[in-house]
Parts: C-alpha cells; sequence; structure tokens
C-alpha cells in the first residue's frame, strides 16, 4: 500500500487544498521540511512537519453537540473561597450549553458521586440549583472521580456515538490519595479514554495538586492543560475551555506517515507518536476552529546527490469533519531537494517549521530540567535551561528578520534558570514550567491564565 | 439430738451451699452465653462473606464478559491481514494497550523487535521478555489442567488468560492461537482502563455504609470505591481466574449487625436476673422452712419433756396423797377429804392433759370431726367455773359471767375445751389474782366473746406466737404454771372449724382474748 501512496503523490512538494467557508473544506492539510534544500552527499537528519489547520466554522452552520461532564474535586483543601469559585467555573460552563447538549456532574472527595447524571439540560434551573450545593470535605479520590466521568460521557457514546465532541473537565486542587495516583496510571487511563474519543482536559488549581499527572492525562487523551493559580480565574478558563469545546471542526484525526525504506524515522519531537519501522502513526481526538495542530517527525535522510529528488514520506491524514459529518481524507506526499551550495540551503530555511521545532525541543528541555533537578542534579537543570535558552537566540539570529515568540521564549528560559539557580525550583515554578511544555508540546491555543499577564 | 445440730447451721452456709451450684451454672450459662455471641458474630460475618462472595461474582461475570468479547475480537480476525488488524485494535479498543503476534517457530513477529519502535512498544517488548524469548510456554500443557478428566474432544483453537508481573505491578495479557499452540497472537490489557472500569462496576455493587477495596497480593489497594484510611480489612475474598492476584473485600461502616447480639444480651441478662431472683427467692424460701422445721423440732422436744414433766407433777402428788391414805396414817377426816380432793384435781388434770394431747393429735391428723348445734354458752361457762372452782380460790380470782343467755351454733364438746383452756391459761397466768371479766356482745350475727383478765398481759411480739403449736412463752421447763403449749393453739382451730376466730390483744392492764363464733337464735339446749 505504501508504495502505492508514494507513485500517486510523487512530485508533489507539498499539498495544500484551497480555504473555503464550506463544510467540506475547514480542514487544511500540510506537510513541510524545516528547510526547503537540504545538504547534499551528508547523512542528517531532516524535521517534516505534518499540519492541520481549521477554518472558523462559518456561524450560519450548526456547532456539533457536546457531551461534557464536569469532574469536580470536593476535598477538604477545596474549602471556602475555592469551592465557591469552583462552582461560579461549572455555572459559567453550563450555561454556554444549549438544548443539543449533553451535561453531567461528579463529585469526588474520599467517595464519588453523581451529583448530575448524563442527560440534556433542557431545564438547567434543577441542574444549578445541585451545582449550588456543592460543599467541601474529605480526601481526594482522582481515580475514581475520571472513571466515574468517562462512565457518565461513555452513556452518551454508547446511544448516539456519531457527531458528537466528548469533554471531560477535572479539577483538582489536591494530591490524589485514593485508588491507583501515579502519573503513569493516570497517562494509561488517558490513553484509553482516547480511543472512545473522549479527551480530559485538567484544571489544576493553587499549588498543591500533582502537575505531573493532570499534565500525563491531559496529555494522553489529547486535552487541554491549566495551571490556575488564583481560584478567581477560573470561571475564566472553564469559559475559555468550553469555547474551545464549542468550537470543535473535526474529530478523531489519524496521521499516518509511511517513510521509504532509505528514510528512517527517528522520533516524534514533543508528542508521543507510534513508531513501527517504516510507519509513524499518531491519533489526535479533535482539532477546533482556527487551530492548528501538527506533528513534527524527525527522520533520517541518507547520502543523496545534489539536484536529484529524494521521496522522504508520503503521509495520509484521516478525520470526521463534524459539520459536513462525512469520513474525510487527504493524501500528501514530501519529495526533499538537495543541493552543495551552502547559501541556498540557509536560505531554505522554513522559519515557521523551524520555530515550532525550536519551541518544542525547549518544552522537553523543561521537562529534562525538572527531572534533572528532581534527582539532585541542580548544576545540570540550570545548564539544561541556559542550553535551550542559547539555542533560541542562536537560531533566532541566523533568521534574516528574528521572530518576537522566539525571543521573549528565551527571555523567560533565562528567567526560570536564574530563579532555578537562585531559589530552587519551587511548587508554583514547577507547575508553571510543567504546564507550559505540556501546553507547548499539545499545541493548546489557550493557555493559563499567567501568561496572559 | 439430731435437731441441736440444725441450730448450730448458720444460714450463710446454707446460701453457700446453694450459691457454689449457683456460680457453677451461672458461669456455665455465661460460657454459653458468650458462645453464642460469637456464633451470632460469626453468622453475621457470614452474611457478609456471602454478599461479598456474590459481588465477586458479578464482578468475576463481567470480567467474562469483556474476556469474551476480546475473545470474539481476537479469533475473528482475517489471518491474511492479521497484524494491520492487530494494529487497529490498538488503537481503537480502551482495553488494549498492546498487541503482538508470534510466528509459528515462535518468534515475535509483531511488534517486530528488529525495526524502529518507539518507547512504549520496546518497554512491552521488555516487559513480556519471559514469553517472548521462548523461555516461557504459552499454553499449559493439555494433560496438566486442573481437574479436567474428562476428554475434550481437542479444538486447535485456544485461548489464554494470563496474568504477569513485571517490575512489581501486576498486568495481563490475553491471547490465542488458532493452530492448536501455534502462531500465537493477542493483546495485553490495559490495566488503567480496567480498573477504571472496575471501580465503576464496583461502586455500582457497593451499598450504602460499604466500602469495596480491590488488594494485590501485598495488600496494596488497587480501587476503593471509599475512604482507604481504613487499613483493616474485614471478609476478604479472592478474585479467581480473571485476577488472579487480586483480592476483593468489603468494609463496612455499619458494625456487624450489631443491634442482634446486644439485644440477645439484653434478654439474655434480664433472663439470668430473674434467674439470680428465683433463686435468691428460693434461697430465702428453703431458709425460713428450714428454719421453721428446726424451730418446730425444738418446740417438739421441748414438748415432749414439758408433757413428761406436766405428767409427772400430778403423778407424784397422786402417788404421795394415795400412799398416805393407803398407808392409814391419816386419821384427820378433813385432812383425808382434802387428800382425796387433791387425787381428785391431779387426776382431773392430768386427764386434761391428755385430753389436750390426744386432741391436738386428732386435729392433726384432721380426724376431729365436729358437729355445731345450738348451744347455751352459759351452761358451759358454769360446768367450767364448777370444775376450776378450786383453782380459782387458790389463785385469787373472782370471775365475772355475763348474765343474758348466749346461744351459739358450736359443737358442745369444742366449746367446753375452748372455754376450758381460756380459763385455765387465765388461772395459770393470771396467779396474781384480780378479776376475770367474762363479757358477750352480739354482732352480725356473730357471738364476741371476750375474757378480760388482770395478768401481767403478753408481749406484743408474742401475741401471734401464742397460738402457734407447742409454744409458751417462757419457755423453761422449770416455769411456773406448767402446760404442753397446745392449749391456744387447740383453741384457736376448733374456733376456726367452728366458723369462727379466736384472737388475743391486750387492752390497758391484763390480756384480752376474743372468742367469736355464729349466734343460734333457736333457744335450745
Amino acid at each position: 500500500m505504501k508504495y502505492v501512496i508514494q507513485k500517486c503523490c510523487l512530485g508533489m512538494v507539498a499539498l495544500a487544498s484551497v480555504a473555503m467557508a464550506a463544510p467540506e473544506n475547514l480542514v487544511r492539510c500540510k506537510v513541510e521540511l524545516d528547510r526547503g534544500v537540504l545538504p547534499a552527499d551528508q547523512r542528517q537528519t531532516a524535521v517534516v512537519k505534518v499540519s492541520l489547520l481549521a477554518e472558523n466554522p462559518p456561524r450560519e452552520l450548526e456547532r456539533p453537540p457536546v457531551n461534557l461532564c464536569i469532574v469536580l474535586d470536593q476535598s477538604g483543601s477545596m474549602g471556602g473561597h475555592k469551592i465557591e469559585q469552583a462552582r461560579q467555573a461549572a455555572l459559567e460552563a453550563l450555561s454556554r450549553l444549549g438544548d443539543q447538549d449533553i451535561f453531567s456532574l461528579v463529585v469526588y472527595n474520599s467517595s464519588v458521586e453523581t451529583l448530575i447524571p448524563a442527560g440534556r439540560m433542557k431545564d438547567q434551573r434543577r441542574a444549578r440549583a445541585m451545582i449550588e450545593q456543592i460543599r467541601s470535605g474529605g480526601g481526594t479520590a482522582l481515580f475514581g472521580g475520571v472513571s466515574q466521568g468517562a462512565a457518565e460521557l461513555r452513556k452518551a457514546i454508547e446511544d448516539h456515538a456519531e457527531g458528537m465532541v466528548h469533554r471531560m473537565i477535572l479539577l483538582s486542587d489536591g494530591q490524589a490519595n485514593e485508588g491507583p495516583s501515579s502519573p503513569e496510571d493516570l497517562g494509561r487511563l488517558g490513553t484509553s479514554l482516547q480511543k472512545e474519543g473522549i479527551s480530559v482536559t485538567t484544571v489544576g488549581l493553587g499549588t498543591g495538586y500533582n502537575e505531573d499527572l493532570m499534565t500525563r492525562l491531559a496529555q494522553r487523551s489529547d486535552g487541554n492543560t491549566y495551571f490556575v493559580e488564583n481560584a478567581n480565574d477560573l470561571a475564566r478558563i472553564f469559559g475559555a475551555e468550553l469555547g474551545d469545546v464549542l468550537n470543535v471542526v473535526a474529530r478523531d484525526i489519524r496521521i499516518l506517515i509511511e517513510c521509504p525504506e532509505n528514510v528512517k524515522p527517528l522520533r516524534s519531537i514533543g508528542r508521543e507518536a507510534t513508531i513501527r519501522g517504516q510507519r509513524v502513526e499518531l491519533d489526535l481526538n479533535q482539532l477546533y476552529g482556527s487551530q492548528e495542530r501538527f506533528l513534527l517527525l524527525e527522520v533520517e535522510v541518507p547520502p543523496t546527490p545534489a539536484d536529484t529528488e529524494l521521496p522522504l514520506m508520503s503521509a495520509v491524514i484521516q478525520y470526521r469533519n463534524l459539520f459536513s459529518q462525512l469520513d474525510e481524507n487527504q493524501t500528501l506526499a514530501l519529495n526533499a531537494q538537495f543541493s552543495r551550495q551552502e547559501q541556498e540551503v540557509k536560505a531554505s530555511v522554513n522559519k515557521e517549521v523551524k520555530k515550532e521545532v525550536l519551541l518544542s525541543e525547549n518544552a522537553l528541555a523543561k521537562e529534562q530540567a525538572i527531572r534533572s533537578y528532581e534527582a539532585g542534579r541542580k548544576d545540570e537543570a540550570v545548564e539544561i535551561l541556559r542550553q535551550s535558552q542559547q539555542r533560541l537566540l542562536e537560531v533566532n539570529a541566523s533568521f534574516d528578520a528574528p521572530i518576537l515568540e522566539l525571543e521573549e521564549e528565551a527571555a523567560n528560559v533565562l528567567d526560570q534558570s536564574n530563579t532555578l539557580e537562585k531559589q530552587g525550583l519551587d511548587q508554583r515554578s514547577r507547575k508553571v514550567m510543567r504546564t507550559e511544555a505540556e501546553q507547548t508540546r499539545n499545541q493548546q491555543q489557550t493557555k493559563s491564565s499567567w501568561m496572559r499577564k | 439430738m439430731t435437731y441441736s445440730r440444725f441450730r448450730n447451721l448458720p444460714v450463710w452456709s446454707l446460701t453457700a451451699l446453694v450459691i457454689l451450684p449457683v456460680l457453677v451454672v451461672a458461669g456455665v450459662g455465661m460460657r454459653m452465653l458468650l458462645r453464642e455471641q460469637q456464633r451470632l458474630e460469626q453468622q453475621a460475618e457470614n452474611a457478609q462473606t456471602r454478599l461479598l462472595e456474590q459481588t465477586a461474582e458479578r464482578l468475576r461475570e463481567r470480567m467474562e464478559r469483556v474476556r469474551a468479547d476480546l475473545r470474539l475480537e481476537l479469533t475473528r480476525l482475517p489471518s491474511d491481514s492479521l497484524d494491520e488488524r492487530l494494529m487497529d485494535l490498538q488503537r481503537r479498543h480502551p482495553l488494549v494497550r498492546n498487541v503482538f503476534r508470534v510466528s509459528e517457530e515462535g518468534d515475535v513477529e509483531l511488534p517486530n523487535p528488529g525495526i524502529n519502535l518507539d518507547e512504549e512498544t520496546r518497554e512491552f517488548l521488555q516487559r513480556y521478555g519471559m514469553l517472548f524469548s521462548k523461555r516461557m510456554q504459552w499454553f499449559a500443557p493439555e494433560g496438566e489442567k486442573k481437574g479436567s478428566r474428562i476428554k475434550i474432544k481437542s479444538s486447535p483453537l485456544r485461548s489464554e488468560w494470563r496474568p504477569w508481573q513485571w517490575a512489581d505491578r501486576d498486568s495481563l495479557l490475553f491471547y490465542v492461537s488458532r493452530d492448536n499452540g501455534k502462531n500465537v497472537y493477542g493483546v495485553e490489557i490495559e490495566m488503567a482502563a480496567l480498573y477504571a472500569r472496575m471501580f465503576v462496576w464496583m461502586r455500582e455493587m457497593s451499598g450504602r455504609g460499604e466500602e469495596l477495596v480491590l488488594l494485590d497480593r501485598r495488600n496494596r489497594v488497587l480501587i476503593t470505591t471509599g475512604d482507604s484510611e481504613n487499613r483493616s480489612w474485614g471478609v476478604s475474598t479472592e478474585m479467581g481466574a480473571y485476577l488472579p492476584f487480586a483480592r476483593l473485600a468489603l468494609v463496612s461502616d455499619v458494625p456487624l449487625e450489631e443491634g442482634l447480639p446486644h439485644a440477645y444480651l439484653y434478654v439474655a441478662g434480664i433472663f439470668g436476673l430473674l434467674l439470680l431472683l428465683c433463686i435468691v427467692g428460693g434461697t430465702l424460701g428453703l431458709t425460713a422452712w428450714v428454719n421453721r422445721s428446726r424451730k418446730e423440732a425444738l418446740q417438739k422436744t421441748s414438748f415432749v419433756s414439758n408433757v413428761s414433766h406436766e405428767f409427772k407433777t400430778p403423778l407424784t402428788t397422786l402417788r404421795l396423797y394415795s400412799e398416805l391414805l393407803l398407808e392409814g396414817r391419816v386419821k384427820d377426816p378433813e385432812k383425808q377429804k382434802y387428800y382425796l380432793t387433791t387425787v381428785r384435781t391431779e387426776s382431773e388434770r392430768l386427764a386434761r392433759l391428755v385430753h389436750n394431747v390426744l386432741d391436738f393429735s386428732r386435729l392433726e391428723m384432721g380426724r376431729s370431726r365436729l358437729h355445731p348445734q345450738p348451744y347455751c354458752l352459759n351452761d358451759g361457762l358454769k360446768t367450767v367455773c364448777e370444775r376450776l372452782h378450786e383453782r380459782f380460790v387458790e389463785a385469787g380470782i373472782e370471775v365475772e359471767c355475763p348474765d343474758q343467755k348466749i346461744y351459739g351454733n358450736v359443737d358442745p364438746d369444742a366449746a367446753e375445751q375452748i372455754l376450758l383452756n381460756l380459763m385455765d391459761n387465765a388461772v395459770k397466768y393470771a396467779s396474781s389474782g384480780g378479776v376475770l371479766r367474762i363479757e358477750a356482745a352480739i354482732h352480725e350475727e356473730k357471738v364476741i366473746l371476750t375474757f378480760q383478765d388482770e395478768g401481767p398481759g403478753i408481749p406484743k411480739r408474742e401475741r401471734k406466737k401464742i397460738f402457734e403449736a407447742f409454744h409458751q412463752v417462757d419457755e423453761r421447763i422449770t416455769r411456773e404454771g406448767g402446760g404442753t403449749g397446745l392449749g391456744l393453739h387447740i383453741s384457736r382451730r376448733l374456733a376456726r372449724q367452728m366458723k369462727g376466730d379466736l384472737t388475743c390483744s391486750t387492752s390497758g392492764r391484763g390480756c384480752c382474748f376474743t372468742w367469736t363464733f355464729p349466734v343460734s337464735r333457736e333457744e335450745t339446749s
């Protein structure tokens, strides 16, 4: 099969469909290389970016219905202002839903309770009264809460799976302490939920929660993750999240990449794609309107003479368009050009791809720095951040017009490395770094609250 | 005398004799009670175990459904594009973490270890290295399966649900072979997703106040539906073949049917208290009975000595006077007459004594037959007064009899006996002289006859006892007066048999006996 695709698309450097405000043309797919021309006659690595970009759906089209489950932490630590703000946030989310949407609410402390079972919210008054009654107290059975939330979502999935957006919003401010509670366990659960089309958006409140667990769960289930330092921001974050959820254009996205024998896929940068020999796969749950999601794949390119074209890969992108309710797929191919002219190679650099690669690498560097710091190697952690910052600056300087985003990020990383060196890694900075890294890796649209300040 | 031993036997020793067996019985009862409570607790625990077993069975059924679904998924995959379909299964099945296929020779072909793989897949190959490197059998040899004595016609299709442990974590593999143990392919179960489903099932199955906990081999909590702070699990049961490394435990906030053993204890306590009351009451009754018997025995003893003494005194007099008369030494006719009169009085006294003793024994044996008839009491009084005349004179007692005629419906002999006893008593105990006033009144068809003397009277505490058989106010043998202690007893019994009564009271000076009996209007004699 792989050669068939390749032959069909041979000669096409990049294929992009023209954006039009019709339901069938909402998603554009693209493959790009980090450099238009590669240096000839040397073994090298190159980065391929396979991306999907969604248009904002036209207003006259009815949006796909949403199956939303909010899972709220009502443990003892949520007392007072926090639980009050959480109630407001839940109400905010509820108010955005329409008649066609399905809503459920699960609360957990030491035990788990389904406060509002999954159902259509024709009359929101009862649900609102139930939310107003939420009180805090007890432990943190996070695994149970997520399991129960998934069971509520599953009710609608079993009834009418097609064309719905399934989403869980998990709020927690503490360490999970009942049942499975390691980031690994919750990450595995996230992977499983993604297969059912359920994404879990995790909202960590305050500095007491386990960011590893929350980011892993979000990442593996293709949900968003937020670090909310101040409970006052909860309602806004829930609102923004609902903005995303109500704006889903496509779901069940699958990127399938096949490389020819002489090109070796090495790794996917920032994302956990499945690599089997020459084949790379990535599943994403959804694509929001005006969002770009992509896979950065590093490949090993064999020495190739100049002025030849080398087929690097072919990609098939499958998804369900929720506006046309059709399963669509786009086939793309990518050939590399080679040259001995260094100038030509340098001039062909794709700044956008390079930027994404740098930011993803930077995100990985932050995670690596956290790991090093926690292994007791503080100097190494600082060094990792500094190197990443240096790299950001160096590459940015090599561009004819520097990119502002990279400069900002370099300054940010410098700050973080300085803080790390002087004060060590406190709860807050760790959460900021971890969440930033995850949001970058996941190409999240709405960033956490501190990013806006 | 045997009876004197009774006198020395203290009440407490008798009580001790009773209490000792009571304590033994109480001990045995307590033991039985505790055992019963244990039994009830055991019963409650058994009920919980049954409940837990049922829950575990329902969980096993759900697991069986999961297994059956997976088995169906796996067995219906087409052979030609097996790898593709397996990969697809991994991609879309929430309970599948990884997939694999092993060639006929036993080499793992999917995922191919020779090619470039992502980290998760590499770890998967490492995790099950023992199986993939052919160091372990995929299927247990046919014959070794437990309890399968019956030869089932062997099918080439085989499947295995296999628990696995790696880095102290439990996982499960499920694989099939369509080729009798060769060409194995299957899946690794996504444990987190399985536990998430089990959590929801367990939550549905657990009742109010109950907590279901799934524990691994080292008692670590895998899933809990409640507050796992409680580290002492109640009853637990093995999950069996589907999760051989797990145990299901039930923790109940509601103590094991607490109400039951307590209510049982209360009831048992009440019965115990009643039993104790019975025993105490019985002991007291028994003690009273023993005391009474002892007293009666003592009284009988003193009666025998009294009666001997009483008999002896007149006999001595009789013998002395009759000897004097026989010898003819007494010439003075006045003296002779006096001696003879004394002989007669003493023999009368003796006769009276004998009569009393006979009456008593007749009454005791229930042989006395009374024949009440209209009788004039004045005659009886006259007769008795005449008989006792000399003794009244001797004692200096003046008798005042009622003037009016009194007719009662009584047995004449018995009436005479009562009168005699009462007046004889007056002679004996009021010997300091005075007037014995006998008065009669009629009230509600009853004649009330009172005998008021001017003697020393009877102390209050003695007043009831004087009517008891053999009782005497002064029990000394050397007392003055003498008597058997039967007179008043016999009189009261006779009076009561004639639908009347005999009572004693003390008013002012002396003692007053009141005899009531039915009046008779017929003036016959």
